[in-house]
């Protein structure tokens, strides 16, 4: 059955492909390098300068046949990341996704479906690889000349590579006694993630952006199942649309699954983050600054960290 | 912590000086007319009460303007002002796309810049590292 499925999914796309006007391949390569005060989001930190290697390819669709698919925007990308830190080791991961748009109302309304796979491997933290794989509808609102709305919805599973082993306690047959031993469970998380990103044009080169965000993550793992709200806003400048300056600020409480089993945890999360950038006809050189505090009421979980960043990408 | 509020200060206080300090359409692009520099637009929303019944306006592109391929059917916003003397023209000193157009769905960054703090991507947080 499944092989039945993928194969119409294949032909599906096969049709949209020859059905659309296949426009130039976009691609970018981007390197940073930079100083990374606490690599593991720990309270005993571990700094690290690093290097960020990436590249990406994205072929845009557009379909132009007067047909149901006319006007419809599509894109299919792939992402290859890799992260050496000198002093500690290394991650990276590999992102493929597709992305549908399809203006009605004028071009008013712009709704969308989304989807992607994600294979992330770190050599550092090994129990953190994993594969995701999920899907998502987003719909954006031209409200009027100065501002925009965009509410998603996406879905997502991220499965782990390894499996949780813990210590598990059985009643010794009716002796009274208790045997400890070790049981694996393996380890998988269903994301649910709702958004609404309010975007208000102020000038043609000044926008702010709000952003809200509900998160529910249920997990295998009971400890990790969690419910998160973030808040952002986004202060963007771009002078005579070659330069680009940003603040952003965020504050997110998450609020973990607390049993009697498992400690009590919640997290208040602030991040603040500041950037410039300077754009040429193939060349962008950026310069970042972040800034994250996690309040956790475990202290093990509490951290706080500072990334800065430089670097450029081109464009081909 | 304290210098980044007294940058916020100030880019809140840029900001509202900025608001409004232009006029702005929205609208479809109808016709383009590279030679003269011009352009019609379909009037979708506009901030010049006396436009608010014109369906369609000529715009006179004022300098250039960098990094905007424009083709009929784009939503755009154009930012400007409206001059009486000259027919009815509108004077534009900038164009930004829409960015729906293309189904970029973070065109300036946020969301890659929030990280999947959310719980996909990158390193995440938890009992068991």
């Amino acid at each position: 059955m499944k092989i039945f499925e993928i194969a119409i999914l294949i032909v599906l796309i096969a049709n949209l492909i020859s059905a659309s006007q296949v426009l130039a391949l976009d691609i970018s390569m981007g390197f940073d390098a930079g100083y990374d005060n606490n690599v593991t989001q720990m309270p005993d930190a571990l700094d690290s300068g690093f290097g960020n290697y990436k590249i990406r390819f994205a072929q845009p669709l557009t379909f132009s046949h007067p047909s149901l698919l006319n006007n419809l925007d599509g894109e299919f990308f792939t992402l290859f990341q890799y992260k050496d830190y000198f002093a500690v080791r290394d991650n990276y991961r590999l992102e493929a996704g597709t992305t549908f748009s399809w203006p009605i109302f004028d071009k008013r309304l712009i709704p969308g479906i989304m989807s992607d796979i994600f294979f992330f491997r770190d050599n550092l933290i090994e129990s953190d690889s994993r594969n995701e794989w999920g899907a998502g509808v987003f719909i954006n609102w031209v409200t009027g000349n100065r501002l925009n709305f965009e509410l998603w919805h996406n879905q997502w599973r991220a499965d782990y590579r390894q499996s949780i082993i813990y210590k598990g306690s059985n009643s010794g047959s009716g002796k009274g006694q208790s045997n400890n031993k070790n049981l694996s469970k393996s380890r998988y998380d269903r994301i649910q993630i709702t958004g609404l990103n309010g975007t208000f044009f102020c000038s043609s080169e000044f926008q702010t952006d709000v952003i809200l965000e509900y998160s529910r993550i249920q997990s295998s793992v009971s400890s990790e199942s969690s419910r998160g709200k973030t808040a952002t806003a986004v202060l963007n400048w771009t002078p005579r649309k070659v330069w680009e300056v940003y603040f952003q600020g965020s504050a997110a409480k998450i609020d973990y699954e607390n049993r009697v089993e498992t400690p009590y945890r919640e997290d208040k999360v602030t991040n603040i983050c500041f950037g410039l950038s300077r754009y040429f006809q193939y060349v962008t050189l950026k310069i970042s600054f972040e800034r994250e505090n996690n309040h956790s009421s475990l202290p093990d979980e509490t951290y706080h960290q500072e990334v800065i960043q430089c670097g450029f990408i081109l464009f081909f | 912590m304290r210098i980044y509020i007294v940058f916020l200060i100030v880019m809140t206080h840029i900001f509202v000086c900025q608001a409004f300090s232009s006029e702005v359409i929205l609208g479809t692009v109808d016709t383009i007319d590279d030679d003269k520099g011009e352009l019609q637009l379909k009037v979708m929303d506009s901030s010049i009460a006396k436009l608010e019944d014109k369906k369609v306006i000529r715009v006179k592109i004022m300098g250039r303007n960098p990094g905007l391929n424009l083709k009929t059917g784009d939503v755009v916003r154009v930012w400007g002002y409206h001059d009486d003397q000259s027919l009815g023209v509108f004077k534009a000193h900038s164009i930004t796309g829409q960015a729906c157009n293309r189904p970029n769905r973070d065109p300036t960054g946020v969301r890659s810049r929030l990280g999947r703090r959310s719980g996909m991507g990158g390193r995440k947080r938890g009992h068991h590292r």
